[in-house]
């Protein structure tokens, strides 16, 4: 009873994806797409099982994940940083939060030309492009969650004598967090966009330029174009996943894990 | 670094802190606060508090509500400046949360740090204070005995009974033995049963460690109980009203002590201060 409705929870959405797979194979082999508009999934899916065998696959996929890495980590230390600093002075808040506006509303795509000229189709170009596009929205994050810091905590860390970067790193911080996680997720998926753009547009190595590639191999190599989208896709379930494994594991004394913990036992039951 | 020996052995952590024979804990003289001082919405909220508690005393703050009570326990235990006024610690004029004062907030729920499991809130103020980490474990469970609660070290606060987050509260408070413990309405929050668990488990901390204890409650009946002295605060903006004395010895029992006639006769006095009058 209990075995079959676990497993009913697994097999449902795999069924879905199935599905899916199916209506791909019967829109594109049945006529309804040509082959040079779009693959079927059977050579998609070969093209997928050929390009993981070769080393260059695995090359583009470390690097456009390399760019990820270091543009969100860059990004999210200084959000953290100058984000907590401009919280804590609520005069240069104020003077910061039209500038950061601004930028937050400049799509990062539009400053992708020049940063090309700049530092050409190079990891720093895509480790720039990346920590400048998710830089905004998660210093906002940083100073949301600082600033709407529960005064009783604050009140509690100075009675108990933690003050200084202690209080920063054991109130403060976890304290935020909540927002933080939420902007880390934002951040997450965002990066990963803004990598494959960068290469797809910049011309660095990694996914994208390997879509470029195969979609100016002309109609032959479609079926590897797609198989680098797919990729692309996985990859963003995978990344989406981990932070969602990541948050449940640092967040778990959070009211809404909590919640959610409970509500799965009572969905058990 | 050897504060953690030097605190449990003698008086103070620090050196050269013997206080004169007869310096108060705490000294409060003429202490006004207004909020928003100067401004056209300036609030007066305590008017003129004068009161001093000495070494090993428990004194109640009662008033009534709007009383700006907690108002008086942020300005005496150095989390808000006072507009005018006298405020000493042992002697050392306030400024700032002294290290040897401990504090117990009404609302344990957002005090204790919900990412800490029990044992690390405790153990957070000791390791502020730099006491190394086996010192520190060992303290820790030693202070969460003193208050009843064995073996929830490695539980989160969260899990707990609200009495029983309280507790681990309190504990906190206590782990680095500080001279004066302040409470703001501290069981407030608590069903009427564990309330009185509360209020005998400080009374038997206070018997343990000799600890010298300011409670703010709007509890008359509370006030009586745990007191040797309670200062009544007039309604907002506050001024002493009156600094009663509680007569009513060291050992004090839930049941007998409420029904005896100097409680009652205290209770009537009180009651009568702090209802309003006239009307």
């Amino acid at each position: 009873m209990n075995a079959t409705r676990r497993s009913l929870r697994w097999l449902a959405p795999a069924a879905a994806v199935v599905v899916a797979l199916l209506l791909w194979q019967l829109a594109t082999a049945g006529g309804l797409f040509t082959r040079d508009q779009f693959p079927t999934m059977t050579d998609t899916v070969r093209a997928l099982g050929d390009a993981i065998g070769t080393e260059a696959y695995w090359d583009s996929v470390l690097s456009t994940l390399q760019a990820w890495f270091l543009g969100l980590v860059i990004a999210s230390v200084l959000a953290v940083v100058i984000g907590s600093a401009l919280a804590f002075n609520d005069f240069a808040y104020r003077s910061a939060a039209s500038v950061i506006e601004i930028f937050k509303a400049i799509p990062a795509i539009a400053i992708l030309p020049l940063v090309i000229l700049v530092l050409g189709s190079t990891l720093e170009m895509k480790v720039f492009l990346i920590a400048f596009g998710v830089f905004w929205p998660l210093v906002i994050q940083v100073i949301y969650g600082v600033r709407s810091m529960d005064p009783t905590v604050l009140d509690t860390a100075k009675a108990l004598g933690v003050g200084g970067l202690r209080r920063f790193f054991v109130v403060t911080i976890p304290s935020a967090s909540p927002y933080l996680a939420t902007g880390m997720r934002i951040a997450s998926a965002s990066a990963l966009i803004l990598a494959v753009v960068s290469e797809l547009v910049g011309g660095a190595a990694g996914i994208g330029r390997n879509i470029l590639r195969a979609q100016n191999g002309g109609v032959s190599a479609y079926p590897v174009m797609y198989a680098y989208i797919l990729t692309a896709g996985l990859l963003g379930i995978i990344l989406t996943g981990a932070f969602f494994l990541f948050e449940r594991k640092v967040m778990h004394w959070h009211e809404s894990q909590r919640n959610i913990r409970a509500n799965e036992q009572g969905a058990r039951k | 670094m050897t504060n953690a020996t030097v605190t449990s052995a003698s008086a103070g952590p620090s050196t050269g802190r013997t206080l004169p024979a007869g310096t108060p804990v705490l000294d409060v003289e003429h202490l006004r606060k207004i909020y928003n001082e100067g401004k056209p919405h300036a609030k007066m909220a305590i008017d003129d508090v004068s009161f001093s508690v000495d070494k090993g005393e428990f004194v109640c703050i009662v008033g009534p509500s709007g009383a700006g009570k907690t108002t008086l326990l942020r300005c005496i235990s150095g989390l808000a400046q006072a507009s005018s006024g006298r405020l000493a610690f042992e002697g050392t004029p306030l400024t700032s949360v002294p290290d040897q004062l401990g504090l117990v907030f009404q609302d344990y729920g957002r005090s204790l740090y919900h990412w800490f499991t029990n044992a690390k809130n405790v153990g957070l103020p000791l390791a502020a204070r730099g006491v190394p980490k086996a010192e520190r474990a060992r303290r820790v469970s030693e202070v969460l005995a003193e208050v009843g609660l064995p073996h929830v070290e490695q539980q989160y606060p969260w899990e707990l009974s609200g009495g029983m987050q309280q507790r681990v509260a309190i504990a906190r408070a206590l782990s680095y033995h500080p001279d004066l413990l302040l409470m703001d309405e501290p069981f407030a929050s608590v069903d009427a049963q564990t309330r009185f668990d509360l209020e005998d488990l400080i009374l038997k901390v206070r018997r343990d460690l000799g600890i010298t204890v300011v409670l703010v409650t709007h509890d008359i009946d509370e006030a009586i109980y745990l007191s040797d002295r309670i200062v009544v605060l007039s309604g907002s903006p506050s001024k002493v009203r009156e600094v009663v004395d509680v007569p009513l010895g060291q050992d004090r029992d839930q049941v007998a002590t409420r029904a005896s006639d100097e409680f009652l006769e205290l209770r009537r006095h009180l009651l009568d201060l702090v209802m309003p009058h006239g009307a």
